[in-house]
């Protein structure tokens, strides 16, 4: 376990001070890199905040320990981040020197495999978002009670079913339609 | 995946199966490939919407502390690296005198003393709220050169600030001070080893340690991590050259 792995316990929790910490420590270095390659201070808070998105959604693995600095592990998020963002903008000449740059920097692969696991992760929960956002009020509504610990006679209730029965009917529904719209994404 | 296997699954995650039949579900999922993968995702499905919550929490978090930072002014100095540049140039201003200092030393004496490196920055606590005063009677006793007092006030503020990097090289400062060397490394070696902007400064008095402890290998070994451009890589090769002509 890398010592930094506090700080993954720190974004677990939303614990504040800590996560000021990181700021403190890796922000600085996120920011010079972004506005070094033509990008803006808002771009930098964004792209850095973006990347300690990812690493909590890697963290929510609950077997997740941090093997590596997370300042590295950063650095190669938010870098992939900004070359994504250039890629899409169609800059691809920029896409190619920052590349270039890329494959000269001594990262660990131990790095680049968490990086990888992290973005994956984000991207996935991302569509299952986009997925989850495009069911009717009624399913979010319903799913959101019971993913937070709603009892399903309260539930259906609350949703005003007749009955426990119908409410898992409409959730296996819900559910499965869910399924469908993040597959196809 | 088959009708009967997705009813299977919300059954099961309608908490409609019986002890046995859910085991054997998890046991499916756990030796066939494409049951499993469902498995997982109707997991994540599950828990997808608590999760919204604690991730829209940490995103409002991050939104507030980054507000702080990412200022056109960090292009030019952050405080961390102010504080880091001063420590810099306070070494390498110390740096200097300890050459003088050395020399002499090493031409009339046996060798390195703990005394003559040991010139530590006066602290500066990042603090809020009930810290505050904890953080001022720590910076006074320390400037004091009372370490005892200096402790005792470090692990008040710690008591708020478990993770605060300048309070923890503090209390190992004041650790060695109070000849409590084996404490002090315990508690700087994973700072020295880690990757914080102290991480220099620890390594230095990790070195320092082994130094008031007369153990002349030990120390060098540490300086010897000490690398090029780190705050206090100056200081640490004017030691070793001194730790050379000791020996």
């Amino acid at each position: 376990m890398h010592t930094d792995h506090r700080y993954i316990e720190a974004l677990r929790r939303n614990d504040e001070r800590s996560i000021r910490e990181i700021y403190r420590e890796y922000s600085t270095q996120a920011l010079r890199w972004v506005v070094a390659r033509g990008g803006t201070p808002d771009d930098a808070r964004d792209f850095f905040q973006e990347a300690l998105m990812a690493v909590f959604e890697k963290a929510q693995q609950p077997d997740f320990v941090l093997t590596c600095p997370l300042g590295a592990l950063l650095h190669v998020i938010y870098s992939r981040k900004w070359i994504d963002s250039l890629r899409q903008k169609g800059r691809d000449t920029e896409v190619r020197n920052v590349e270039e740059r890329r494959y000269n920097l001594e990262v660990s692969d131990d790095v680049l495999t968490v990086a990888e696991d992290a973005l994956a992760e984000q991207s996935r929960q991302d569509r299952l978002a986009r997925a989850f956002a495009q069911l009717s009020d009624l399913c979010r509504q319903l799913l959101t009670l019971l993913s937070n610990g709603a009892a399903p006679k309260e539930a259906a209730a609350t949703l005003q079913m007749n009955s426990v029965d119908t409410l898992y009917r409409r959730k296996n529904a819900c559910t499965e339609r869910w399924r469908a719209v993040f597959l196809e994404l | 995946m088959s009708e009967q296997d997705i009813a299977l699954l919300d059954d099961y995650f309608n908490g409609l199966l019986n002890t046995d039949a859910a085991r054997a579900v998890e046991a499916r999922a756990a030796s066939e490939t494409a049951f499993g993968e469902e498995f997982a995702l109707r997991r994540e499905m599950q828990a997808f919407p608590r999760r919204a919550a604690e991730r829209a929490a940490l995103r409002g978090t991050l939104s507030t502390v980054s507000q702080d930072f990412f200022q056109e002014k960090d292009l030019r100095q952050s405080p961390m690296t102010a504080r880091v540049s001063r420590m810099r140039w306070l070494a390498a201003a110390a740096s200097l005198a300890l050459v003088a200092v050395a020399v002499w030393l090493f031409t009339n004496t046996g060798g390195p003393t703990y005394r003559q490196f040991a010139q530590h920055d006066a602290p500066s606590f990042t603090v809020r709220g009930v810290a505050d005063e904890a953080a001022s009677d720590a910076e006074k006793a320390f400037a004091e050169k009372n370490y005892a007092a200096a402790l005792t006030a470090i692990d008040r503020l710690l008591a708020v600030q478990a993770d605060d990097p300048t309070a923890l090289l503090y209390k190992g400062i004041c650790l060695i001070e109070l000849d409590r060397t084996a404490e002090a490394r315990a508690l700087l070696a994973p700072m020295a080893d880690g990757n914080t902007a102290l991480r220099a400064e620890a390594r230095w008095y990790v070195a320092l340690s082994y130094l008031k402890e007369k153990n002349p290998p030990a120390c060098r070994a540490e300086l010897l991590k000490v690398t090029a451009g780190e705050s206090r890589y100056m200081p640490a090769q004017e030691l070793i050259k001194s730790l050379r002509a000791g020996d």
